[in-house]
């Protein structure tokens, strides 16, 4: 019984062996060949940089640049994407992205319906660097497409915001993959204003995450003009929206009337209170003093530290500061006075 | 009659020796496809371009980065330099002076020009004593702590105390990272929304590769035979079983040596443990508070950030380490030895509980019962022989012929290794692995579990600490 058991296995133990060892010796000739070709390639790269510049700068020369080889159109098209990275001036750019669509687009659209995964990331990250628009309709077709990942959908809209793309408003609403607060950031980061004006006016029908993604980027982007606008979402219901329209309030420094103020510092919810002082701070709001002082003494570390870091910011602020840091019957608001006299007005933010 | 009784008794274990490698053989042949096909999905995918949004501060959550120091004072201004020019938008970092006896807290306070503040720390967890705060004038990210001694767990929990940010990584004082690694290793948790709590990244071998002022210029392999070995035994664990566990969130292990996590979890956990392998046991601990609270996050590991450590080139320090490793093992199993196999921690009771017990604690005794029987049917003659051949040649499979596939894993998706030459040599070298180095790892390991048993005393004590949590 086992004399023919041991056979077979010693058989496929064997082939085993042999499958691994002509794998490796795969491997290792596509290791060797592929160094020497990222070899050459380097060495095009090095000859092609000066005629890339001077291309770049001045717009000439641009026959010199032969895409004939596959190796030499690799060596370009990474000493461009270098370029891009390097070059902001608007120019440059134009002539970075005249020079992709003419030279590399054919290469481009092969790498965007590759079968892996990695090319296809990969052709568009350089259709968003050459911001090359003529692709668009490649793009909707890869969109189209059964195989789409989450991954390529997110990256695929973030172009669709850069290109300014009509579709795109639609697409955030019902996307193919349930998209995250970090997209939405992402896309709203990327919108032109015109977009995200038209746009503003429907978000009451946007998605949770969509909605705090763009409270958020209102800060970031400083767009005061939506002041007003998140002022009004303070009454809102939803205590995510006012702590988030709070804090980009903060960011962007918006003036927020002290009554106003004053009702938040005194809100229930922690992060309410905690927001309101870092608009305090930021604006300066010296009629908010008083609250601030009481807040030194509020159960929340955070927000004790906030209050004390708001202080420092005001009109005599480390004055009253030096008065809780020695007299206060609160040790815990005592502590965190001293701590902050010392550290003094750091990096705000 | 005696004697044919022992002939019984050898067949029987070893039939048990054989289906068990038949089973491990086939669990992880599992986890070599599952991580293939991941490996190659994101094969030749750009270096940098999926990381460039994330240098934007706007997404990017801040990140405090903790340095455990007991007695460092040769490497620790390289450990600290190297983090002082990472890629990352915010972050602190944190040195952790856990009452060295040497000069490294004066060495620390010398080169980054520290002054001591007033700062107020908020215990949420509990520690030996802090002695004092210090901020480096220079670079005003940096801080230092300087407290009692209380062992590496406490120290990271002081550590903890003192950061400012949500998210926090541990970084051990003798590894290098490389430059783009935060961004790699927090992608994750910043795509997901805070989905992903904890996320953990490759460690490989440093030894061997070119490092200049605390940074990797040049990968190679050294040209120790047991550094390459390790190498090898990185890449299979790394490669091979972590991908394929991750990818069904069974991850039991995010290296102490190199992982993110989020600060409020860990705190709610209770911290890090006064244990041998604190970093695998807060991990099984994560994973335990998930599955009470019923929530849905995650735990991850991303293959492409690397953490170069320095490995033990001589087998004293070698064999310190594996049995130390084993006992962590043992001792993170025993204190959650409730979730093994109870259907109300899911995947993780009825898959990474039991495979860490059977395959990668019990493994190495059967793999020694293995090597016994082998000798001993070798002595009995007859078909005894090609039984022994048999068990031969399955351990070979069992150590070899994975450790083979898992350098060709590494040379047909991640591709590291420059040269040529070094994947010759790896893969060699990786075809000896059964006939020495297996068994050598296999005999420490079963040392640790001696050790474990000898010393019940100070298990016992450890085991109480634990379970407090």
């Amino acid at each position: 019984m086992r004399q023919p058991a041991i056979v077979y296995f010693f058989v496929l133990f064997i082939s085993l062996l042999i499958v691994l060892t002509s794998l490796f010796l795969y491997l290792v000739i596509r290791k060797a060949a592929e160094n020497e070709r990222r070899r050459k390639i380097d060495a095009y790269k090095t000859s092609y940089q000066q005629t890339v510049f001077r291309y770049l700068n001045e717009g000439i020369g641009e026959g010199e640049l032969s895409c004939r080889s596959p190796l030499k159109q690799q060596a370009l098209l990474e000493l461009f994407e270098e370029f891009s990275r390097l070059i902001e001036s608007e120019h440059v750019q134009a002539r970075i992205r005249a020079f992709a669509e003419t030279h590399f687009q054919p290469m481009i659209r092969k790498q965007l319906f590759h079968r892996r995964w990695g090319v296809r990331m990969n052709a568009l990250f350089y259709i968003e660097d050459f911001q090359m628009k003529v692709m668009i309709n490649d793009l909707e077709r890869l969109y189209q497409s059964a195989k789409l990942t989450k991954s390529e959908e997110i990256q695929l809209l973030k172009i669709y915001a850069i290109f300014d793309c009509p579709k795109l408003y639609e697409r955030m609403l019902a996307p193919k993959y349930p998209l995250t607060e970090f997209a939405y950031r992402l896309l709203f980061r990327h919108m032109n204003d015109e977009t995200l004006k038209a746009i503003v006016h429907r978000f009451a029908q946007w998605p949770p995450l969509m909605q705090y993604a763009f409270i958020d980027i209102v800060g970031i982007r400083n767009r005061s003009e939506y002041g007003v606008y998140l002022e009004q979402l303070l009454e809102s219901e939803s205590e995510e929206i006012r702590i988030r329209s709070l804090k980009a309030m903060a960011t962007m420094g918006y003036f927020l009337s002290h009554e106003k103020l004053i009702h938040f510092l005194s809100s229930p919810l922690w992060q309410e209170r905690l927001m309101a002082i870092k608009v305090c701070g930021k604006i300066r709001a010296n009629e908010c003093i008083p609250h601030l002082v009481s807040l030194l003494s509020d159960p929340i570390f955070s927000v004790r530290s906030q209050a004390a870091q708001a202080l420092l910011r005001m009109e005599n602020g480390s004055q009253w500061l030096k008065e809780v840091a020695t007299s206060a019957d609160d040790p815990f608001a005592r502590d965190m006075a001293r701590e902050w006299l010392e550290r003094g007005v750091e990096v705000w933010g | 009659m005696g004697i044919d009784i022992w002939y019984t008794f050898v067949s029987v274990v070893g039939w048990f020796v054989f289906l068990f490698m038949v089973a491990v053989i086939a669990f992880y042949t599992f986890l070599l496809l599952v991580s293939l096909v991941q490996l190659r999905k994101s094969y030749q995918l750009d270096e940098w371009e999926p990381y460039e949004e994330l240098l934007d501060v706007s997404y990017a959550k801040p990140l405090s980065i903790l340095v455990p120091a007991y007695n460092e004072s040769a490497g620790i201004f390289g450990t600290v330099r190297s983090l002082l020019s990472i890629e990352y938008p915010e972050y602190e970092i944190i040195v952790i002076n856990d009452g060295s006896t040497d000069d490294t807290l004066a060495k620390l306070i010398e080169s980054f020009q520290l002054v001591r503040i007033n700062h107020v720390i908020r215990q949420q967890l509990k520690t030996k004593r802090v002695k004092a705060v210090y901020r480096s004038k220079l670079y005003r990210h940096l801080f230092v702590i300087d407290k009692e001694n209380g062992g590496k767990a406490d120290a990271l929990n002081a550590g903890i105390n003192v950061s400012r940010y949500p998210y926090f990584c541990s970084i051990d004082g003798d590894s290098v990272l490389e430059r783009s690694a935060f961004l790699k290793v927090m992608k994750p948790i910043i795509d997901s929304d805070g989905e992903v709590i904890a996320s953990g990244g490759s460690i490989r071998i440093a030894n061997g590769c070119e490092i200049e002022s605390g940074e990797i210029v040049k990968v190679g392999l050294s040209r120790h035979p047991l550094v390459v070995m390790q190498v090898i035994e990185y890449l299979r664990a790394f490669l091979m079983g972590r991908i394929g566990l991750s990818r069904h969130n069974l991850l039991l292990i995010v290296s102490g040596a190199f992982g993110v996590f989020s600060k409020r979890w860990v705190i709610e956990a209770g911290g890090y443990a006064h244990t041998v392998g604190e970093d695998m046991e807060l991990v099984v601990r994560l994973h335990r508070l998930i599955k009470e609270r019923k929530e849905s996050k995650k735990i991850v590991y991303v293959p492409d950030p690397v953490c170069w450590t320095e490995a033990p080139e001589s087998l004293k320090y070698l064999r310190r380490q594996r049995s130390r490793w084993h006992r962590g093992l043992l001792e993170s199993l025993w204190i959650h030895r409730r979730l093994i196999f109870n259907p109300k921690y899911g995947s993780i009771g009825l898959v990474s509980m039991p495979y860490f017990l059977f395959i990668e604690f019990f493994g190495p005794v059967v793999e020694l019962l293995g090597y016994v029987v082998m000798l001993v049917s070798l002595f009995f003659g007859g078909v005894y022989i090609e039984f022994a051949i048999l068990l031969f040649l399955l351990s070979v499979i069992y150590g070899s012929v994975f450790s083979m596939a898992a350098v060709l894993l590494e040379e047909w998706t991640v591709r590291k290794f420059p040269n040529v030459s070094d994947i010759v040599r790896l893969f060699l070298f990786s075809l000896t692995e059964s006939l020495w180095y297996r068994p050598l790892t296999v005999w420490w390991r079963c040392e640790g579990i001696v050790d474990v048993l000898r010393k019940k005393r100070g298990w016992g004590e450890m085991t109480r600490k634990g379970v407090s949590k």
